[in-house]
Parts: structure tokens; C-alpha cells; sequence
């Protein structure tokens, strides 16, 4: 305390903590509270030490809990659930580590393509596309995949063991995973050299692919699914790419016919398999 | 603790809070926790709610769920927190006395106690004490919410337990007493 404040003498202040002065009195003390620190301090000299140690130790350890960032603040200030936004992010692959990953891969990708293209003018658009085509799908995928790894995710056995269902799990995680990393990579194909329609092409595909995987995680073993997916993909963009010279046709309409195709079933299997992923999948 | 923290203002350790920093929050705790402690305890007979509502209050700027503008006093815009999350636990707490309510009386008596908390006693000289005084406890604490605890007539009807509409007309009635006691 630096010096006693000439407003309110030593006995009004303890007054008002018996609660024994009258009520102008009471009012001029709160009245001048806000304004002066010592009397605040001279007020706080009153008070229980061992309460406030104890309501100290009680703020402490609700600080301790996750704190949200800014996307989950504004998440939650957009009517999602308190525990929604928790959920997500403690997803792995929701982190900004991740995402700045996410960027960082696509950015190359980018880059190379527009130097390749740079180099060796319009006859090879077509090529020069190829490593982006078999990187963007491959984007949402991984992410989806970090989402569910019992390696990525320290949170991983608190999530098995939670009552929720898992299904709605995997739903809600695999949905916030997918938007989070199918936007950057929609941006990155708008930077592409000549290909600006790639952006809208690619969700479709890459949505498949995804769902997919999680629809055959739930017959084999996770990380087969994804090796399988990701081997399956690389195979048919190059496959498609080698003979003809024109990969991008993957993304045409009949490739999105065939990926809504596959995306169908794919659904199709999650659902029929949904008692084993709601009680035999997150082992 | 820190030295930083202790020889900062309350702005810089209101900012420093928000931004996450655990010194700068026991440094605020230390120098407003007390008094706040002390004023809620005279707005609520329950001392858990109170313990809850102080808590609530730190967290609130620990969550940088409030920004202080660097308008007005400190201590002001720590007291507005602390009232409105006095005013949250008290509904928790209401909602649960409702249902002990419905298994015996005795809970109710003490919702009434905690709204007419306060206790006629010294006797201020000055004709505004004397006018003050002469206010019935209802038209008084309504008084006390809207002007003193900055609390709009909604706020200040969950603190006091009667609907906004009671607040306004008691203000009005608590204006027009004073007034006349004035004049």
C-alpha cells in the first residue's frame, strides 16, 4: 500500500466489511472502489487469505484446460457445441503445424509446375500437371488418416473410450478434416498453370478417395486401407497419363461419373459396416 | 513472481492475461482478487456461488472472453465482470433450488435473504444518507444494481430475482422518493 487515501477513513473501510455501515455509506465506499488502488488495497486487507489461496488454486486448475484458439472461438461464437470445438481441435492433422504442412507441400507443387511449364512451353500442359494430380488427392488423405492414427493423436484412447458414437466421430472429424484441406488445395490448383477448372474437379475424386478408405478401414486394417488407396490412386493417374498424354482426363466427366460412383458405394459399405465401426474399429 | 509482472499497470496485465501469460494472472489476481471477494460477498449470501463467481471472473479474462478498451478504470471493468458472472452462478444455482423446491420449502427462504441482503443499521448524517436510508430495501437494491453495479433493468431483475419490468418501475419509484426526500 503506497499511501491512505483521504476519501475513506480506516473505520468506514472496515465497516463495510462487518457490514455494519449504513447503506450511502456502503454506496459512497463502492462508488469510490473503482477508482482508487488504495483503497482497494486497504479493502483487500480484510480479506479471507486462505479463501482466496483456495479459489486460487481452484482458478488454476480450470485454467488448465484447453484453451481455444481463434478458429474455435469463432466456431463456438457460430452456435457449434463447446464440446464439438474441443473435438476438433484436438484432432492432429486440425493443428496449425499440420495445415502449415499442408500449405508448404501444395506451395512446391505449385511452384514446380509453374516452372516446368515455364520451361518447356503449351506442349506439355498436360504433364505438367501430373504431380499435382497425384499430390492433391493425397492432401485430404493423409489428413484423414492422422485424423484417426493412434500415433498422431495423444488423445486417441480418451476418444475410443468415450461414449459417443463412433460413426458420429468419424463423420464429424473426417468432414472438418476434408473442408480444412481440400479449400488450400482448391487455391493451390487456382495458382496452376492453364488449369483453373482443376479446382472444382478435384473435390469429387479426392472426396472418393477418402471415404474410400475409411469404408475399407473398416474391413482391413487402417494403414492398409490408406497405403491401398494411396497405391491405387498414384497407379491410375499414371496409368491414365503414360499412353494418351492427357491425364487431366481423370477429372473429366467421366471420371467424376466414376468417382460419385465410388463414393456411393463407398458410403454404402460405411453403412452397412457401421456396428463394427461403432464397436470393433478404434481398438 | 515476476518483477515484470508486479510493476506492471492493470492494462498491461489484463493484456498479458488474455495472451496467456500465468504470472501476469496471479499478479492480477493478487491486487484485485481481494476486494472483489469482499464486494460480491455483499451481493450474495452463498458463499460457494460467490467462490464460483470469482473464479468465473479470471477465467472469463484468463479465456480472453473480455477486452478491456483502455477506456474508463480498471477496477470498474473488473467489477462489471465480476457481477454478470455472479449473476450466472446465482441462475445455475436458482435452477437448482427450483428443484429442491419441489422436495421441501426451506430453499426458497434463502433466495429471499440473498436478494434483501442488506442490513439497516448505522444511520448516515447528510440528507441524501438520510434519503437513501428511507428507501425500502426492494426500491434500494434495485437502485444499488442499476446505478452502482452498472447492471441494465434485465441484469439487474436475474440478480434480484423479480422480472426486468420490477426493476424499472422500482427505479423509477426509488427516483421519485429520492427526489422528494431532496427536495
Amino acid at each position: 500500500m503506497t499511501q491512505e487515501c483521504a476519501v475513506l477513513p480506516v473505520e468506514v473501510i472496515a465497516g463495510y466489511v462487518a457490514n455494519s455501515i449504513g447503506p450511502a455509506q456502503a454506496w459512497s465506499v463502492e462508488a469510490h472502489l473503482p477508482a482508487c488502488r488504495s483503497c482497494r488495497a486497504a479493502l483487500a486487507m480484510h480479506s479471507d487469505s486462505a479463501r482466496l489461496d483456495r479459489n486460487f488454486a481452484a482458478l488454476m486448475a480450470r485454467s488448465g484446460l484447453p484453451r481455444s484458439g481463434l478458429i474455435g472461438r469463432l466456431l463456438r461464437r457460430c452456435g457449434v457445441p463447446g464440446h464439438v470445438v474441443v473435438l476438433l481441435e484436438s484432432t492432429p492433422s486440425l493443428r496449425r503445424s499440420w495445415l502449415a504442412g499442408v500449405a508448404g507441400v501444395l506451395a512446391i507443387v505449385v511452384v514446380a509446375s509453374q516452372l516446368t511449364a515455364a520451361a518447356g512451353g503449351p506442349r506439355l500442359s498436360g504433364q505438367v500437371l501430373v504431380p499435382f494430380m497425384v499430390i492433391a488427392p493425397m492432401v485430404p488423405l493423409a489428413a484423414v488418416a492422422a485424423a484417426f492414427s493412434p500415433v498422431l493423436d495423444p488423445a486417441y484412447r480418451i476418444a475410443s473410450a468415450a461414449p459417443v458414437s463412433k460413426v458420429w466421430l468419424l463423420c464429424i472429424r473426417a468432414t472438418a478434416v476434408l473442408v480444412a484441406t481440400l479449400l488450400p488445395a482448391a487455391v493451390a490448383a487456382l495458382a496452376l498453370p492453364s488449369s483453373q477448372w482443376l479446382a472444382v474437379a478435384l473435390l469429387l475424386p479426392a472426396i472418393a478417395i477418402c471415404v474410400t478408405t475409411l469404408a475399407l478401414a473398416s474391413v482391413i486394417r487402417a494403414e492398409l486401407a490408406v497405403v491401398i488407396a494411396a497405391a491405387g490412386w498414384v497407379a491410375l493417374v499414371l496409368a491414365v497419363a503414360e499412353p494418351a498424354g492427357e491425364p487431366v482426363s481423370v477429372f473429366g466427366p467421366g471420371g467424376q461419373l466414376i468417382a460419385a460412383a465410388v463414393l456411393v458405394a463407398a458410403v454404402a459399405v460405411i453403412g452397412l459396416r457401421r456396428n463394427k465401426i461403432e464397436y470393433g474399429w478404434m481398438e | 513472481m515476476s518483477t515484470r509482472a508486479e510493476h506492471s499497470t492493470d492494462a498491461e496485465l489484463l493484456r498479458l492475461v488474455s495472451g496467456g501469460d500465468e504470472q501476469a494472472l496471479a499478479a492480477l489476481y493478487d491486487r484485485h482478487a481481494g476486494w472483489l471477494l469482499i464486494r460480491l460477498r455483499r451481493r450474495c449470501a452463498s458463499a460457494d456461488t460467490v467462490d464460483l463467481a470469482l473464479q468465473d471472473t479470471f477465467l472469463t479474462l484468463w479465456r480472453g472472453a473480455a477486452k478491456y478498451r483502455g477506456q474508463g478504470e480498471v477496477g470498474a471493468f473488473l467489477w462489471g465482470i465480476a457481477i454478470r458472472r455472479l449473476i450466472d452462478a446465482m441462475r445455475r444455482d436458482n435452477r437448482q433450488l427450483r428443484a429442491m423446491q419441489l422436495l421441501g420449502r426451506e430453499a426458497a427462504d434463502q433466495v429471499m435473504q440473498s436478494a434483501e441482503d442488506v442490513v439497516l443499521l448505522g444511520i448516515e448524517h447528510g440528507r441524501l444518507g438520510e434519503a437513501l436510508t428511507q428507501l425500502s430495501p426492494e426500491l434500494r437494491a434495485a437502485m444499488q444494481a442499476t446505478v452502482l453495479d452498472g447492471l441494465s433493468c434485465a441484469e439487474a431483475g436475474r440478480l434480484l430475482g423479480v422480472p426486468a419490468g420490477t426493476v424499472k418501475s422500482r427505479c423509477h419509484r426509488a427516483r421519485i422518493e429520492l427526489r422528494e426526500a431532496l427536495s
